[in-house]
């Protein structure tokens, strides 16, 4: 596919497509893969460094660190995958209708847009928190919530501006219906740069929910999290600086490999920053 | 009128922006099949914005759009509907008018879709459509930027036929184009309009293009009709000075300079502000006194009508 | 009246760099411009016409490749002259205006500030004051009423005929030895470019340098060259004085273009004479006479290029018949 090859044509955007490709293989074949269960107890072999039985060394209970790394990203990545494709649709739904709707609607929908996002996003979460309590579910609606006027806005923005492009018009003179031309004409117009911007945002998602989880208002132990596994680890840090370098790595992989690819899918998907072969 | 069944006309048709720019100020105008019909005018002069409400485009103000007898200014949703399937309108830039991510075969399919037509019995109408545009059947799975600004002049055009409309508002439809290839276009129009018996409206700036394919002309001015007729007879005596003006203004080859030529001094004012009187008078060569305060109204006969107090002696 | 020669294109190929090859935009284009007249250089879209007068003003695009050649000005050389001197050329000795005065004039500053910046090439030991001073009297000049509000004004507060005319007054006040204007009406509405042709006509009485005109409008450049050259697929295929080329043709490309053009007063009814196929390919050109594919008196001989020669005093045709 042109769009890959096209991504991979940077060195930048073939670090991100790795690193993305191996945090979420790591994720997908955790099971397969990891040489422990990420909750099994060793509590004869604590803090250790790694070794030939633990790859990267066990934590303060003496889990091993690499399987609860690999588990950690299924959570990481299906966070941060769910609330963007959640916030993805909620933001062009709201968005789509703030642009087409009548003035009264346009203007709450934005209202609540300023709202949200006039709070600093982790302090936001942590209000939420408060109100649902934590929790997985909890966590991926609030997250969700958060980067829902983004996208909403950027929506808007797109429908309002090919909107007025001349094929709209052309079409209604054809006697297309607003819906028809909403779903057939505006629609496919506006999804690409907002999944672009979707794409930068998994590594943010990533960043609030391991926050969150490290203020111990995230995921709940004994689910293994990145944030979680930081916390634990912070605590013990003067025994071992392996749990701490472990998740800390994972979670830089991740969020180095995401922003390097949504930066390329970005550069690889605008007409104006292609240059001809 | 007796042959409304075959007519598209506006009566008295109003247009005001938000903002007040009133772009169309009370024009009545018909369009008949088999006729070409005109619409000069400068910008400002709300040529445009009159195409457009006659495809539903744009929503009067006040005046009435009737088509083939029937008053559609409610325009309820079957009513636009059956209006957009009798006027089909062809649009500027004609690439920009086609939906980029649809293939040329989906876009000329959409009007089938849209007016609920039975597909079978519509395709190979397109099909031989196409042909006779000369285009090929490789075009139907391209992409609209991946054809020439030609080839996409004439799926606009194949597009707009789809529903064997009756009447087609061409907007600038040889904007842009080349000399050599402009006669194309208009052969090509004039070739579909004998075999659909067609009503044609032409909106454009370029007198020649008007000049020479239309059978009745109106000027318009600042959302006014200043004078319309028929075409031969408005272009070889303009009785109203503005059509003078603006016959005398157009560039055409006269290496030897023997034509006087007539300049318009000042700018066309804003058509949000308008003046008194006669909307002409700020720039007319033959202003007087009742012109700034008195408006005229169009007056002659059916071959030839101005709206001027002081119109041009006729030449015949 | 003496024909003396200011700018003399010897032999002009330039080349762009695409995807798919070298387009070779124009190819051995030789033209005189004489001083002290009106050139009109006409032609259709791919004619080459608006690259030739980008190679004039040494603004050729990014994505030129090859050029060779020479344009003399007064015997030297411009496509030997260092940029940095080009540069100060282009505001003195060689001066533009554009088809869209919106996008050529900044939107930033007023009239007042671009048109001082516009002469400071040309009058370097002069003030601000003394330059605006000069600006006020020129656009009085172009026909601009109440020069000093204008000055003061930025360009999207004025008409597209008013900043049009702020742009000749800028090229006049580089006092150019050769003034381009690429499609100067273009964009224009037919009353208000009446007026500009009008204004450009005037202004040929006390402008000592030459115009060269750029455009696809055979009226326009009937109405105010004094010579023309028409151009196909980047050659020169005839030159002549305006009254000369339009009386006597004697290119067929020429002739098919005066028998598009369309005229009102034609019968209506019988179809519009066109001219059949398109432009060749640029990139692989094909040998012989360049409108040999698309030329209705097209014989054995064509498949040879013909030169453009004399056919009369100062009438050229690139064609075999001629």
């Amino acid at each position: 596919m042109g769009l890959l090859r096209r991504i991979w044509a940077s060195p930048s955007g073939r670090l991100g497509m790795v690193a993305t490709l191996l945090v979420i293989l790591g994720g997908v074949a955790a099971p397969l893969i990891a040489t422990h269960m990420p909750n099994q107890l060793d509590v004869a072999a604590r803090l250790t460094p790694p070794s030939g039985a633990h790859w990267l060394g066990t934590d303060h209970l003496g889990r091993d660190l690499f399987s609860r790394a690999l588990f950690g990203t299924r959570i990481a990545v299906g966070v941060a995958l769910a609330v963007t494709a959640t916030a993805l649709v909620a933001g062009i739904l709201l968005g789509v209708t703030a642009a087409t709707a009548p003035p009264v609607i346009e203007r709450t929908i934005l209202a609540a847009f300023d709202i949200v996002s006039s709070f600093p996003s982790l302090i936001l979460a942590l209000a939420l928190v408060a109100v649902l309590g934590p929790g997985l579910l909890n966590i991926i609606i609030l997250v969700t919530v958060v980067f829902v006027p983004q996208f909403g806005r950027v929506a808007r923005a797109q429908t309002l501006a090919v909107k007025e492009r001349p094929f709209v018009e052309a079409e209604r003179a054809l006697g297309a219906s607003g819906g028809r031309i909403l779903a057939f004409h505006i629609l496919p117009n506006i999804v690409g740069p907002i999944v672009v911007l979707a794409s930068m945002n998994i590594p943010v998602v990533i960043t609030l929910e391991a926050g969150l989880s490290f203020l111990g208002v995230g995921i709940r132990p004994p689910l293994a999290s990145w944030g979680t596994m930081l916390f634990d680890g912070f605590t013990y840090l003067e025994q071992s600086v392996w749990p701490v370098l472990v998740a800390g790595g994972s979670l830089t992989l991740a969020t180095l490999g995401f922003t390097l690819f949504g930066e390329a899918l970005r550069d690889a998907l605008d007409p104006k920053l292609r240059r001809e072969p | 009128m007796t042959d409304s069944v075959q007519t598209i006309e506006v009566e008295e048709l109003r247009i005001t922006f938000s903002g007040g720019v009133q772009a169309v100020a009370g024009i009545s105008l018909a369009l008949k099949i088999g006729e070409t019909v005109g619409l000069v005018g400068e910008s400002g002069s709300g040529k445009t914005t009159l195409a457009k409400a006659l495809v539903g485009l744009n929503r009067p103000t006040s005046g009435k759009v009737k088509l083939e007898g029937r008053d559609l200014t409610s325009l309820t949703r079957a009513d636009r509907l059956w209006l957009r399937r009798r006027v089909q309108m062809i649009f500027q830039d004609p690439l920009s008018s086609l939906s980029p991510r649809m293939k040329i075969a989906s876009l000329l399919a959409e009007p089938i879709k849209i007016h609920g037509l039975d597909r079978h019995e519509r395709w190979p109408k397109v099909l031989d459509l196409l042909a006779r545009l000369g285009l090929s059947k490789a075009q139907l799975e391209k992409y609209p930027h991946q054809i020439s600004g030609g080839q996409a002049r004439r799926v606009a055009i194949a597009r707009a036929l789809v529903t064997d409309p009756s009447f087609l508002i061409a907007d600038e439809p040889t904007a842009g184009l080349d000399v050599s290839v402009q006669g194309e276009l208009l052969n090509l129009l004039a070739d579909l309009q004998k075999r659909h018996s067609l009503g044609i409206l032409i909106v454009s700036h370029n007198l020649n293009v008007i000049g020479r394919v239309t059978d009745r002309v109106a000027i318009m001015y600042l959302g006014k009709i200043l004078e319309e007729g028929v075409t031969r007879t408005v272009f070889r005596s303009p009785r109203h000075p503005y059509t003078h003006a603006l016959l005398s203004a157009n560039p055409v080859i006269d290496p030897e300079h023997k034509r006087e030529k007539l300049v318009l001094s000042g700018e066309i004012p804003s058509p949000s502000n308008p003046p008194s009187g006669c909307r002409f008078h700020t720039r007319c060569l033959k202003v007087q006194d009742r012109c700034r305060v008195e408006e005229p109204v169009l007056t002659g006969t059916e071959g030839q009508r101005y709206a001027c107090h002081f119109p041009l002696e006729s030449a015949a | 009246m003496n024909r003396e020669t200011l700018v003399e294109i010897k032999n002009l190929s330039v080349d762009f760099s695409t995807a798919k090859g070298a387009l070779h935009v124009l190819r051995d284009v030789s033209l005189s411009i004489p001083r002290n007249r009106v050139v009109g250089l006409v032609g259709e879209s791919g004619s080459g016409k608006s690259t030739l007068a980008l190679a004039l003003l040494g603004l050729l695009p990014d994505n030129t490749g090859e050029v060779s050649g020479r344009i003399e000005l007064d015997g030297e050389n411009l496509l030997d002259v260092p940029p940095e001197e080009l540069r100060r050329l282009r505001g003195g000795r060689i001066a533009m205006i554009f088809q869209d005065p919106m996008t050529s004039l900044n939107p930033v500053f007023s009239i007042g500030t671009q048109l001082v910046d516009a002469q400071r090439n040309r009058h370097p030991q002069l003030g601000r004051r003394e330059l605006l001073k000069r600006a006020d009297e020129m656009l009085k000049r172009v026909g601009i009423s109440n020069p000093e509000a204008r000055l003061a004004a930025y360009p999207h507060q004025l008409s597209g005929g008013m900043r049009q005319r702020v742009m000749i007054a800028m090229a006049l006040l580089c006092e150019p030895d050769i003034l381009i204007a690429d499609e100067p009406t273009t964009a224009l509405d037919v009353t208000i470019e009446a007026q500009i042709v009008r204004l450009l006509d005037d202004l040929r009485a006390d402008f000592s340098g030459s115009i060269v005109l750029v455009s696809h409008s055979l009226g326009l450049i009937s109405e105010l060259c004094d010579e023309v050259a028409v151009m196909y697929a980047g050659k020169v295929v005839e030159s002549a004085p305006t009254k000369i080329l339009f009386g006597n043709p004697r290119h067929p490309y020429t002739l098919a273009l005066l028998a598009c053009e369309i005229d009102p007063e034609d019968e209506p009814g019988e179809a519009l004479v066109t001219i059949k196929g398109g432009l060749p390919d640029l990139i692989d050109v094909p040998k012989g006479c360049i409108f040999a594919a698309r030329c209705p008196s097209r014989f054995g001989k064509c498949v040879e290029e013909p030169p453009l020669c004399e056919v009369e005093a100062g009438h050229k045709s690139a064609c075999w018949l001629a």
